[in-house]
């Protein structure tokens, strides 16, 4: 397939993408709900195509900070970013939060509560990384426009 | 939005597979350009600037009373 310079096509096919990335999610909703109908509430979950939307979804996500930062960028007053450790509170503070959830819930397993907590961490400290990184990029393209 | 590349195209004695060629676009975006119905972004209109030996301005500029009347029609 020939490589697509004309800027008008490339809109066009970034809108057909986003017609087909639409098909696709719903496509895997559908399957996975139905093996639920049809298999049993777990196997739904335990199907490789939940994970396929998860991550997709987690990725988009992710990649759809960018988007985020501007936007609160743009309605909120300028202002330098928190300090990063106290992203990192926050994030142990879910953790520990989650990790006693599930204690509390299921005082037999605290090795899973634990690495349920870590898990929260992890995820939320990595969001958090990443709004922080954007967000100080942005502060210090601003200051170079002063 | 309304442009002057038609009348330029056809006054530097191009057609407009020879613009598109020369500013590594297809045909059809030329036409759509100029019949005003897609906005080019600003690296295009310079490549289209190049090849019709026009400036921004004699090609893309617009009064801006009229472009205020054409966007209350």
């Amino acid at each position: 397939m020939k490589k697509i310079k004309d800027e008008r096509l490339n809109l066009v096919t970034l809108k057909n993408v986003r017609i087909a990335y639409l098909f696709q999610t719903v496509g895997i909703l559908a399957i996975v709900i139905y093996t639920q109908f049809t298999s049993g509430p777990n196997a739904g979950f335990e199907s490789p195509l939940f994970l396929v939307l998860i991550l997709s979804s987690s990725l988009f996500l992710f990649l759809q900070m960018r988007v985020s930062a501007d936007i609160e960028a743009s309605e909120k007053k300028r202002k330098k970013p928190r300090p990063y450790y106290l992203y990192v509170i926050l994030s142990l503070a879910f953790g520990v939060l989650m990790g006693l959830i599930i204690y509390l819930t299921d005082r037999q397993n605290p090795i899973s509560a634990l690495i349920s907590g870590i898990v929260f961490f992890v995820c939320f400290l990595a969001s958090y990384s990443v709004m922080y990184y954007l967000k100080k990029k942005r502060s210090s393209d601003d200051d170079d426009l002063d | 939005m309304c442009n002057q590349v038609k009348k330029s195209r056809i006054e530097s004695g191009m057609t407009q597979l020879q613009l598109a060629e020369k500013t590594g676009v297809t045909r059809q975006t030329i036409s759509l350009i100029e019949k005003g119905k897609y906005n080019p972004t600003l690296n295009l209109c310079l490549a289209i600037c190049y090849a019709v030996n026009k400036s921004l301005d004699e090609l893309f500029w617009i009064d801006r009373r009229k472009n205020d009347e054409k966007d209350q029609r």
